[in-house]
């Protein structure tokens, strides 16, 4: 791992946690993942990211209330946290200055 | 596939992921997830995303933090990234490693299995020896607190003596301040259970002084041991006895207690049976044990009392808190005071105690006789970790050879990002499978193998041999450490494996990279090496084994039955011991098949030798002294040389002459006419008495050592009561029983003891083999390992190199280059080997002179011999491999590729 910095993976998990719904679960962020990456994710590394998130500390969990839909059966809510926002602002602000300078070469 | 099927095939897979308190709500996504897309995508796409669903679920590494963090209940400001999220991390690594390493044995059966056979016959035998050492050499000897028991020796001016008259035990044990202090001495007693049954052979008993028991820690299991009241005046005659005795000739009778037995004809009262751990400071506990106080009842003598002739071992403990020095300083100063204390000189004085010594009594490596020991448990050591590492190169070999053609696959692993420790724990987790996997099956074969090798070891039966705590100790710790020593190399050499380089080749038709192939080489010479190292140690000691069973004793040692006999204590003298003798004498020789009779001091083989320290020039000799009577050179069967023997007159009048053997007169008188001459001549230090006759050298104590020179003189009247009769008959165990009951009928309350010398010859020579057997087992087992490396090895390069061969054959090469060119490629490294374990063994051998009986160590037989056998395996090992890749059809190779 890569102690409290994020891999992109991880990245990728926590902008879709935040670019869904406060109380979204492990299938919308699936679906997610893999509408805006454009490859396969399993659902085995969907929860090993947020897992791995959640350890980090960028975003947090709660079981919600059984709904009928499920056949009864909880869902595992996540939101991001106030670091875990902090986090993507910080790797944008990064990103968008590196992207200036690009730009400002006439690279692109 | 009805929705309800899908949802019932979904929870059956989800079950087997072991999701712990996460299952419901996975479960419930991933149906979710597979409606989605069965509606979007159709059936099979949503199946087969499905599986890939639950085989990530399922996989352990990727995902194990998850699971880790899963299984915890704690809050959630506590979850994150603490000491408890790393550890939950690192064990779950480790199962998916352990893991990984079980699928891989699954995946090459045969390999693997092969690998684990051997690394268990290694373990087996090191665990076998290990054992055996334990029992015999290593384990304390049981009793409580071993470390504070110390045998009491007597030191006397230029010597050392282990026994000390009873009352001077007994002025020991009422001074001693610093210690406990107990004595013992070893008796032979018949042992039956009624006044008229015939009694059996002779059992041990140890006469033991009252405190005996309860100082060292014997606890009885039945009734009681002896006490300090045992041992008063006028106590009963009771007895203590061996567990082994109570279970073997008892039956192990609970109701033995208070029962009456008899010990060479006297009724004694059982009063316990000794618990089996209890063993005192020997290593062959007796069968019974009896206080002094019962002495006298037992063997019809005077009571044991301060006026006592009897000579005791004196066993004291050292109180707690009391350094030894301290303890020494005290008994010394004790025992120099005591009067009328010492040993006899050749003036016919005293040479006064000067002090004691304490040595220590704790296990047969502490005390003085275990000079020797480290040594030769060192040796033993060092020959079974010598197989445990050829054992190890076979698996490194192996795996090396797995780590090369893996190669690919761990170069896959690492640019999908794995981390190369983390190959490297991987690595090294299958190799210390694979070594705890031959640790069991090793262990288990040791069980078998203990028992057999104990019984051809002539183990005695009272040593435990089951293994114990230390002994499984050894063996985990030998299978963890082989595991690791096998699999390091492999592992580091795996997990360095060039990125690009194993990537961009196909991997097939390259070979193994140069460094593993010359990796692979060390271990073959290395093994070449120590196989060699094996092999000849087996050959010189198969050598000594054939030497010593013909080597010329210089007498008839198969003609030659030996009586000693114990005098009753106290009421006999030299004098009525020699009038005892004469009469024994005149009725043995009237025994029909008795061909000669006569006396001696130290027969052959009796077990003693008398020692003279001589000085000649300043320096010190030993030589060997005798006492016998005029006979005594033809009932023995020397072969007198030059002169003659001393006539029975001389011998009555123990007359100034002397017979010595032949080394006396090459090493001392240098040759010149011994006929004559004064023993003066031979060492200042020794009496001018004449030199009659010259005897051939005759190796009379230890097989394996020469004859040692040794002079022989009259046996004095005064010594008559320590003589031993030495009788020639040609069967004399046919004899023993009509020797027995004359000497009983002469006077029945002597005890004789008979011996029959053949016997003792025959233990001796029986020592080189079974360290034959012993170590040609090992270097078999070395050579079949070597032998399995080679072949392994040539067999993994051909086939690496299957493609380069034929391209050499349909270049047009032949057959017969190929073979040449691999069997030369291949051989190259074990002659190496061989050269370099040569070199060890010329330098080593001499260690091993003491064992060999008078067979040199660079004996050429021996090593010749070891090095055919040797190269004849490596070369056919190397053979059949090397043909095979000759006789391939190179069209098919070609093509293939």
């Amino acid at each position: 791992m890569k102690g409290d910095k994020l891999g992109e993976f991880e990245e990728f998990a926590l902008l879709a946690v935040c670019a869904l719904e406060d109380g979204t679960y492990g299938v919308p962020v699936q679906q997610y993942m893999e509408k805006y990456t454009g490859r396969n994710v399993t659902m085995g590394a969907v929860y090993a990211v947020l897992a791995r998130l959640e350890d980090k500390g960028f975003v947090r969990s709660v079981l919600g209330d059984a709904t009928p839909v499920r056949g009864g059966k909880r869902k595992r809510l996540y939101e991001p946290t106030a670091a875990g926002i902090r986090e993507i602002r910080e790797l944008r602000r990064v990103r968008e200055r590196l992207w200036q300078t690009i730009e400002s070469r006439g690279r692109v | 596939m009805t929705p309800q099927g899908s949802h019932r095939l979904i929870r059956a897979i989800i079950a087997c992921c072991l999701l712990g308190d996460r299952r419901d709500d996975v479960e419930a996504d991933v149906i979710e997830l597979f409606e989605a897309r069965l509606l979007m995508r159709g059936r099979i796409y949503a199946v087969l995303r499905l599986l890939g669903d639950a085989i990530s679920l399922a996989m352990p590494s990727r995902y194990a933090s998850v699971r880790g963090a899963w299984s915890r209940r704690t809050p959630l400001h506590a979850r994150v990234w603490g000491p408890r999220a790393l550890h939950a991390a690192r064990v779950t690594g480790w199962a998916a490693d352990l893991r990984y390493g079980l699928r891989l044995l699954a995946r090459h059966p045969a390999v693997i299995g092969a690998t684990i056979v051997g690394l268990a016959l290694a373990i087996a035998v090191s665990t076998t020896v290990f054992t055996i050492l334990n029992a015999s050499v290593l384990r304390p000897f049981g009793m409580d607190d071993p470390g504070a028991v110390v045998r009491v020796q007597m030191l006397v001016t230029g010597g050392m003596a282990n026994e000390w008259p009873y009352h001077a035990f007994a002025g020991m044990r009422e001074r001693a301040s610093h210690a406990r202090i107990e004595a013992s001495t070893r008796e032979g007693v018949r042992f039956s259970l009624s006044p008229t049954n015939t009694p059996g052979r002779a059992d041990s008993l140890l006469l033991v002084s009252g405190g005996y028991l309860p100082m060292l820690g014997g606890r009885a299991v039945v009734g009681r041991a002896l006490q300090p009241s045992d041992d008063e005046p006028g106590a009963a005659p009771v007895v203590a006895l061996n567990h082994r005795i109570w279970t073997t000739r008892l039956n192990s009778d609970p109701d033995i207690v208070g029962t009456t037995v008899w010990l060479s004809g006297t009724p004694v009262t059982v009063v316990g049976v000794i618990e089996p751990a209890f063993t005192g400071p020997v290593d062959n506990p007796p069968a019974f044990w009896a206080p002094f106080g019962s002495y006298a009842a037992i063997y019809r003598d005077r009571p044991i009392e301060r006026t006592s002739a009897m000579h005791v071992s004196v066993i004291a403990r050292v109180n707690a808190g009391v350094d030894r020095t301290a303890a020494t300083g005290e008994l010394s100063a004790i025992a120099a005071a005591l009067p009328g204390v010492g040993i006899r000189n050749e003036a016919g004085g005293t040479e006064p105690v000067t002090g004691v010594q304490l040595d220590g009594a704790s296990s047969p490596m502490d005390g003085p006789d275990s000079a020797a020991m480290p040594l030769v448990v060192g040796v033993i050591l060092v020959v079974v970790g010598l197989v445990l590492a050829l054992a190890c190169v076979n698996v490194a070999n192996l795996l090396l050879a797995g780590a090369a053609a893996r190669s690919r696959e761990i170069g896959v692993r690492l640019a999908l990002g794995a981390s190369r420790r983390r190959i490297l724990r991987q690595l090294l987790t299958e190799s210390v499978l694979i070594g705890l996997m031959a640790g069991a099956a090793g262990l288990l074969l040791s069980l078998w193998l203990v028992p057999i090798v104990a019984a051809a070891t002539g183990l005695p039966e009272t040593y435990d041999v089951r293994p114990d705590a230390l002994v499984l100790l050894f063996t985990a710790s030998i299978a963890v450490l082989s595991g690791l020593g096998a699999g390091l190399a492999p592992a580091r050499h795996g997990a360095r494996g060039d990125l690009a380089g194993v990537l961009k080749s196909e991997g097939s038709q390259t070979g193994a990279p140069p460094k593993a192939t010359r990796l692979r080489r060390w271990f073959i010479g290395f093994q070449a090496a120590g196989s060699i190292l094996l092999l000849v140690t087996a050959a010189l000691f198969l050598r000594a084994a054939l030497h010593v069973t013909r080597v010329d004793l210089g007498f008839d040692a198969d003609k030659l039955a030996t009586v000693a006999a114990a005098f009753p204590r106290g009421d006999s003298g030299a004098a009525a011991a020699g009038a005892y003798w004469q009469a024994v004498l005149e009725r043995v020789r009237a025994i029909p098949s008795v061909e000669g009779a006569s006396l001696a001091l130290h027969p052959p083989f009796g077990g003693a030798v008398a020692i003279r320290h001589v000085t000649r020039g300043g320096d010190t000799y030993r030589i060997h002294e005798n006492r016998t009577d005029a006979r005594y050179f033809d009932t023995a069967g020397f072969r007198l040389l030059r002169g003659r023997g001393y006539t029975a007159d001389e011998a009555r009048a123990d007359a100034p002459v002397a017979v010595v053997s032949e080394s006396i007169v090459r090493d001392f008188l240098g040759g010149a006419e011994p006929i004559g001459a004064s023993l003066s001549a031979v060492a200042e230090s020794l009496s001018q008495v004449t030199i009659v006759g010259v005897v051939a050298e005759a190796v009379t104590a230890r097989v394996r050592g020469r004859g040692n020179g040794t002079i022989y003189r009259p046996l004095p009247p005064a010594e008559m009561e320590t003589a031993q009769l030495v009788v020639r008959a040609p069967d004399p165990s046919a004899i023993v029983r009509n020797l027995e009951t004359v000497l009983l009928a002469v006077n029945p309350r002597v005890r004789p003891v008979t011996n029959i010398i053949r016997d003792d010859v025959d233990q001796y020579r029986n020592e080189p083999k079974v360290l034959a057997g012993l170590s040609s087992a090992v270097a078999g087992l070395a050579l079949v390992l070597s032998v399995l490396g080679v072949f392994g090895v040539t067999t993994f390069v051909v086939s690496q190199r299957m493609w380069e061969m034929q391209v050499r054959r349909a270049l047009g090469a032949s057959a017969g280059t190929i073979v040449r060119l691999l069997v030369r490629q291949s051989l190259t490294p074990v002659a190496i080997g061989l050269g370099a374990g040569l070199v060890a063994v010329l330098a080593a051998a001499r260690v091993l002179t003491p064992a060999l009986s008078g067979v040199s160590p660079y004996d050429p037989f021996a090593i010749v011999g070891a090095l055919a056998i040797l190269v004849v395996a490596a070369f056919a090992a190397v053979l059949a491999p090397a043909r095979r890749a000759a006789r391939t059809n190179p069209a098919s190779v070609l093509r293939s590729s």
